[in-house]
């Protein structure tokens, strides 16, 4: 133990109560000093980074279901041998007056056409008023019933031909059915009083049922190019066969052209029908056949919402507003024609916010009076968003969705303000916010809820969505003697959608 | 971890390099630790050197501290003082060799030091030479014996207490000179 004399006590304690340099501006000197000897590490953000996780995900889903469209309506073009049993019927309570024609794959479908339940049950009960289609082999068996006869394989328009008949011209796959033999199944048929308004002149490339609004195309090998049409199993309710008994593609590769053209006219007459359909539809959700799938990409515009300010800075921190404007690609699953699931991806979504202090530092300069202030304050930020919406249609062509979105923090945009005394800006620069102790402030992932309103009009889409965050992406004290930075991510976003890539009508 | 669970929050969040945890370590001690450099150094700048050399040290070396040793205050201002010396002992041109074992008492008058206010006391102080303020401190007010001042600053119990007295005696001249003693 020292031994101290009277007055160094006194000193001591006087000693204790020095007066002290400014704690804030210390500690702003002292941050800065930790900020270079013990710099943070970055925040681990969980989900930042592993955006391409989700987009890879997306992917493989829309992959699986583009294979799974694919394969169902492979199915639908080449049932099973043993399945294949169309027939055309003349209904017990009228017959002869009507031809209907049906096939067991379909049954499910067929509940809008009344007469196919009677005959249905007829089928089954093996009643001579039906007239049985049956496979290749009934055919090969010279069954006397079977007067038109489909092979499994036979496809659309030159496509799939079944292995094994292959054709001396690829472009040409014939149907073996014998033309007088077509001839004799449509004079059967015409024996059998069905009307003449309903089998045209050219018997053997055309009949028609306008009762149940089917159109048949059957045509021989023989029968020429410009008789060909398009024959769309979609169109057929209850997914009749006999349509896909012959095609020609044309030799003439301007008349083939002309075709294609004539083809792509009943794709499009296709989905103006999708679109009538929905009066049809009876079911608060809508008719399941009617699934379909998309794909395109849409412009969208961010609006800055309530104290957000709009900062006209690109991502990288330049007047050029260029990626701003990166059109998302989407999928949209329509599962009805009054609902569909979309989903999107934003790959550098630019969101307002409010101007919050980032951060404030003091200095003193030499040569100037006062305490110098460098404040930093948030400009703009940008995340990696995959929206999920699921939608649905109170009124034609016009939808309501709802969903979430994740949204990956990717970069952000601040300004460094110098203020010196009275409050006078001396510099502003901006800067880009990202990996570093500023952006270490932000929430780097976050979950939102959407709302969103868009009218369809064919292949483009106009939509309103509203997205709010769960979370606060800020929530930062810079000092005890400023309010703490506290915000909640909210956008409204208007787009334009444009189906680059539209499925067949499933069904 | 210290006992205050408060401290011990701290502490971890120091010990996780947390900016925050560290503001607030820092802000707790501030007033302490800064009259502490404050009574070693000559100036201002020269103060807030040494604090933030010695808080860096703090916050790079929080995990080894100890609470069934000392109390997270003691340990900061240990930590402190040895900045303050090491500081001193950098800026240190010309060190003396002087030895006394027994160096004469100067008195001064405590009614003078009352009536003294802490930031007249401190120019007093910073007016000594760097060695003998330090002395001094380590003396008068960390409450160290010649012995322990000799080992931390690497000079003899003998030149110590020649600082003290040193120290004592300026400190009456000054005092005098102000007509306060």
């Amino acid at each position: 133990m020292n031994r101290k004399i009277p007055y160094d006590k006194i000193l001591a304690d006087k000693m204790e109560h020095l007066p002290v340099p400014d704690m804030e501006a210390s500690w702003q000197k002292m941050r800065s000093i930790l900020d270079n000897e013990m710099p943070v590490a970055e925040k681990k953000r969980p989900a930042a980074g592993k955006w391409w996780l989700g987009a890879v995900a997306a992917l493989l889903i829309s992959g699986a279901l583009l294979w799974y469209t694919h394969t169902e309506k492979q199915a639908d073009i080449h049932p099973p041998a043993a399945l294949i049993e169309s027939t055309i019927r003349f209904p017990e309570t009228a017959p002869g007056k009507n031809i209907n024609k049906t096939d067991r794959t379909q049954d499910a479908d067929d509940s809008r056409s009344t007469p196919v339940s009677t005959a249905e049950k007829a089928v089954e009960a093996g009643s001579p008023g039906i007239i049985r289609k049956k496979t290749a082999e009934a055919h090969l068996n010279s069954d006397k019933n079977v007067y038109i006869t489909e092979a499994p394989g036979t496809g659309p328009v030159g496509k799939n031909l079944p292995a094994n008949k292959p054709a001396a011209d690829p472009r040409v796959y014939t149907e073996p059915i014998p033309e007088k033999k077509l001839h004799a199944a449509v004079s059967n048929l015409h024996s059998s009083e069905i009307s003449e308004n309903a089998i045209p002149n050219d018997k053997t490339s055309f009949f028609s049922r306008s009762e149940s609004a089917t159109v048949i195309h059957a045509t021989p090998a023989s029968v020429p190019v410009e008789n060909l049409l398009y024959t769309d199993s979609k169109n057929i309710s209850a997914g009749s066969y006999i349509g896909r008994l012959a095609y020609t593609l044309p030799e003439s590769e301007a008349v083939r052209k002309a075709a294609l053209r004539q083809l792509k006219r009943q794709q499009r007459k296709d989905e103006r029908d999708m679109a009538r359909s929905y009066s049809t539809s009876r079911s608060l959700w809508g008719e399941q056949p009617d699934r379909w799938f998309a794909a395109g990409v849409a412009p969208f515009q961010n609006v800055a919402v309530g104290n957000q300010k709009t900062y006209n800075y690109g991502a990288g921190a330049t007047r050029s507003m260029v990626t701003d404007y990166i059109p998302a690609p989407y999928l949209q699953l329509h599962v009805t024609n009054r609902v569909y699931v979309q989903s999107e991806f934003q790959f550098n979504a630019p969101q307002s916010t409010p101007a919050l202090l980032l951060d404030q530092r003091n200095a003193v300069a030499p040569m100037s009076p006062g305490i110098l202030y460098e404040n930093t304050y948030l400009r703009k930020l940008y995340y990696f968003n995959i929206p999920v919406s699921f939608y649905y249609s109170p009124v034609k062509n016009f939808y309501l969705g709802s969903g979430v979105q994740f949204s990956s923090l990717s970069s952000g945009l601040a300004t460094v303000e110098q203020m010196g005394a009275n409050n006078t800006q001396l510099a502003s620069e901006t800067i880009t916010l990202k990996d570093d102790a500023l952006s270490s402030n932000l929430r780097g992932s976050e979950w939102r809820y959407l709302l969103d309103a868009t009218y369809y009009i064919n292949r483009f889409s106009f939509g309103l969505r509203y997205s709010q965050a769960l979370n606060n992406y800020i929530d930062l004290k810079i000092n005890n003697s400023l309010p703490p930075s506290q915000a909640r991510n909210q956008a409204i976003q208007l787009s334009m959608r444009y189906n680059i890539i539209v499925s067949d009508k499933r069904r | 971890m210290s006992k205050d669970p408060v401290d011990t929050d701290i502490i971890m969040g120091c010990i996780n390099n947390d900016r925050r945890a560290q503001e607030l370590l820092y802000k707790k001690f501030y007033v302490a630790m800064a009259s502490v450099c404050t009574r070693y150094t000559q100036n201002e700048n020269d103060t807030l050197e040494v604090l933030h050399n010695g808080f860096l040290k703090v916050f790079k070396n929080i995990q080894s501290f100890d609470p069934q040793k000392a109390s997270l205050y003691t340990w900061i201002r240990t930590i402190m003082v040895n900045t303050s010396i090491d500081f001193i002992r950098q800026n240190q041109r010309h060190k003396q060799h002087i030895d006394l074992e027994q160096a004469a008492e100067p008195y001064v008058e405590s009614d003078a030091m009352h009536r003294l206010n802490a930031n007249e006391l401190l120019r007093h102080v910073r007016n000594l030479p760097a060695a003998t303020q330090t002395v001094f401190n380590l003396y008068v007010i960390e409450g160290y014996t010649h012995k322990e001042i000799g080992i931390k600053m690497g000079i003899s119990e003998g030149t110590s207490k020649w600082h003290l007295s040193e120290a004592r005696r300026l400190l009456q001249k000054s005092l005098k000179t102000l007509h306060v003693a």
